[in-house]
């Protein structure tokens, strides 16, 4: 956020919530209409809404507090240093893609002139003119590849530019130097359209790349904890979690997170620590109990001393561990670029080769032997096998980013597409992340038992109240741990309170007596996410085994896993027995963990792939492969059912790209292809290979 | 034959005619939101941002 003398501030919101382009526009029309707003602009592709306000008038929590009142959620976000935007590609294609018209214009003129009566002149002016067009294309669209490739060459590698940018400057070097000649041996539409046709797809991936950035970032920012501290003369004054320390007194309200560790210096609040634990009912502290970053303030507010802050809190020490692991995960990247390493001495070996023995072994010109060799490194251009993968995965991420699945890279959707067993996580994931009482309170007592839910902090009468809006019972009287009475006598409390002692069962329970003397019984259930019932049936459509993993008690596990036919669960299981679970299913099976808590973010990040959702602890997004926008558990099979697709098609493409080299590359060798013809077997590759990916769509 | 003495060089013209009307229209911002410029040319009342005002927002 900028603010500056003149009293006018600006911030960028990330907008969460909105699903469609026009939902940004009706914010952005919302907000502009607000006193002391000068402007306001939404981007629908980045979800985001840019605001230049008046400081007096308004302030970044207002117009936060105004978006919601929309019905949306969203962050002030920090753009600075968070994001560096990559140089924009757009300028350099437009350049190769006019140069390319003009040269084709150009040499379909020389190759119609060799069939009919063009002069020897005029052909020669026809390939200065494409030269003309062609420099400035290799050195400003061209750069793009050879700017990389010589910085890695100064660092004494070589990457997948490598081949490239030989191909293009000693075709562009050779063309010149016949033109010069005033020979006929002149490949520029060669050169330009190799540079056009490898810009297109580096573009797709840019525009890919951004876009899956943009929505990280805007995740990231929306999970960002602010803290209240308490200064020693009492004042309140929020700060970053960064920079809480020990010994730090702190105010937290009622629905907020805990931002350390510490110790409880008011009396008697209730948690709600399923994020830690997994277990669902919220537990009452009194003074002095020792609290974990991470919980939820059911009822509040508490004060705090600060205890334990950043990796020494137990969600540091949680931290820890996915860090270990994901460093291990980060071997499976390196595979691709030991790939590049291996393939390219290959290709510039063959090109070599074909020059070699063309000029020493069968006498050919020194002119032919170099168009042989450049004909042999375009034509293995690692370019259809280069764009195997991206040109389905950039589209698949894509259709999946539409429907609000956000995977974080293409290796994360290819394991997707392998997934042979899903781990789901109970509370929270499977579950909605608060009981629901599981009857309707009956109509006659109905006001009665709300207004007295209403005027208690326990957290079962506010579950109780849950949506309703009720006025509190004046004067009632609340025993803590027990219940609350109102002054006409009616009780809403525990068994006992109500004269029911004995009657207790193991659901967690709420008990109302009225003022005659009839109890009610309210019970809580753990209600399942709405499609949680379509999820288990497409994936149980798709053949993957189901296994309910969760924190709570074997009972509340048992009862979840019984009453919606998920054949195997295990309960009470730690953080620890968690990565156990999913990563010695690895040991031959491929398992996809979904969960939303910091006791499963080792699981998470353990998993051959994992899943988490926006809304879940912000440590379970960081250590998930992909995050859902939306808490929508039918997305998974969907996205697995798209993955497998993807996965089809990538394994046609590469088969289809080695046939292409195995049958062009001897040719290529035997003299048969010129640098033309090659490029645009190498660029008709690619196209199919990118055409391929389009077939593509989304499973419902 | 005398005809490609002037249309050559109008053809090259075109090009980089074309080619910095393209970098205008990156530089202005057309390609930053395709998905919210779908939607805002079925609104009636939206206009274009001025000059003065993309400035202003210039810091995405």
């Amino acid at each position: 956020m900028t603010a500056n003398a003149s009293q006018i501030a600006s911030a960028t919101f990330a907008l969460h919530g909105v699903r469609c382009a026009g939902c940004v526009l009706k914010i952005e029309r919302s907000i502009s209409a607000l006193p002391g707003v000068q402007l306001a602009r939404g981007n629908a592709t980045q979800k985001r809404l840019r605001l230049i306000w008046e400081d007096g008038a308004q302030t970044a929590t207002s117009l936060t507090k105004a978006i919601q009142n929309l019905g949306y959620d969203a962050a002030a976000i920090s753009l600075e240093g968070s994001e560096q935007k990559e140089e924009s590609l757009q300028p350099r294609l437009a350049a190769a893609v006019i140069g390319t018209m003009n040269i084709m214009a150009f040499s379909f003129s020389v190759w119609a002139g060799l069939v009919t009566d063009m002069g020897p002149d005029t052909k020669h002016f026809m390939h200065w003119l494409s030269a003309l067009v062609a420099t400035p294309v290799v050195l400003y669209s061209g750069a793009v590849f050879h700017r990389p490739a010589l910085r890695s060459l100064r660092a004494g590698r070589m990457t997948m530019d490598t081949p490239i940018t030989l191909a293009i400057w000693i075709t562009f070097a050779a063309s010149l130097f016949e033109t010069w000649r005033g020979q006929d041996q002149v490949y520029f539409d060669a050169v330009v359209s190799l540079i056009l046709f490898l810009l297109i797809g580096r573009v797709l991936e840019q525009t890919l790349k951004n876009r899956s950035g943009d929505a990280a970032g805007n995740l990231r920012e929306l999970m960002q904890i602010t803290a209240h501290r308490i200064a020693a003369d009492g004042s309140v004054s929020d700060t970053s979690v960064e920079s809480l320390e020990l010994g730090d007194r702190l105010i937290i309200y009622t629905g907020e997170r805990l931002p350390a560790d510490g110790t409880l210096l008011t009396s008697r609040v209730a948690l709600n620590e399923s994020v830690i634990t997994g277990e669902t009912m919220p537990r009452v502290v009194s003074e002095g109990a020792a609290m974990t970053a991470g919980a939820i303030l059911v009822a509040g507010p508490a004060e705090m001393l600060v205890t334990h802050v950043g990796e020494d809190a137990q969600i540091g020490q949680m931290a820890q561990i996915i860090d270990d692991v994901t460093a291990h995960k980060g071997e499976m990247q390196k595979l691709s670029d030991r790939f590049a390493q291996g393939y390219i001495p290959l290709v510039i070996g063959a090109g070599s080769f074909g020059f070699l023995i063309w000029y020493y072994l069968f006498g050919a010109s020194f002119a032919d032997a170099l168009m042989i060799a450049v004909a042999v490194l375009v034509v293995t251009c690692p370019c259809a096998a280069g764009l195997a993968t991206p040109a389905v995965t950039s589209r698949a991420v894509n259709l999946l980013m539409q429907q609000g699945v956000v995977v974080k890279s293409g290796e994360a959707l290819e394991r997707l597409g392998a997934v042979d067993n899903v781990f789901l996580d109970k509370t929270g994931t499977a579950s909605l992340p608060q009981p629901k009482v599981s009857m309707d309170i009956p109509n006659d007592v109905r006001s009665d038992v709300l207004a007295l839910a209403s005027a208690s902090r326990h957290p079962l009468a506010q579950m109780l109240l849950g949506e309703a809006d009720a006025k509190p019972t004046k004067n009632a009287v609340e025993y803590p741990g027990q219940g609350i009475e109102a002054p006409s006598g009616a009780r809403l409390g525990s068994a006992y309170f109500v004269g029911k002692a004995g009657e207790e069962r193991d659901h967690p329970a709420i008990w109302f007596r009225s003022p005659e003397g009839r109890a009610y019984e309210f019970e809580f259930q753990e209600m399942a996410r709405d499609d949680l019932e379509y999820a288990l049936k497409l994936l149980k459509a798709a053949d993957l085994p189901v296994t309910l993993l969760s924190g709570d008690s074997a009972l509340a596990v048992q009862r979840f896993a019984e009453s919606h036919h998920i054949p195997h669960w295990l309960a009470e299981q730690s953080p620890e027995q968690k990565l156990v679970q999913v990563t010695a299913a690895e040991n031959g099976i491929h398992s996809l963990m979904i969960g939303d808590g910091i006791n499963d973010s080792a699981a998470l990040s353990g998993a051959f792939v994992s899943a988490s959702f926006a809304g879940a602890t912000q440590i379970a997004q960081v250590a998930s492969n992909i995050v859902l926008t939306q808490p929508h558990l039918k997305k998974i099979p969907q996205a697995i059912g798209l993955a497998q697709q993807a996965r089809r098609l990538i394994v046609q493409n590469l088969t289809f790209s080695s046939i292409y080299n195995i049958v062009t590359v001897p040719l290529a060798l035997a003299g048969l292809l010129s640098p033309l013809i090659a490029a645009l077997l190498m660029s008709s590759s690619s196209v199919i290979v990118l055409a391929n990916g389009l077939r593509l769509r989304m499973p419902t | 034959m005398t005809a490609i003495t002037y249309l050559i060089p109008i053809s090259i013209v075109l090009a980089v005619v074309t080619f910095f009307g393209f970098l205008w229209t990156v530089r202005s911002g057309q390609y930053d939101d395709p998905q919210g410029d779908a939607e805002r040319i079925l609104d009636a009342e939206d206009a274009p941002l001025s000059d003065h005002e993309r400035d202003r927002l210039r810091d995405w």
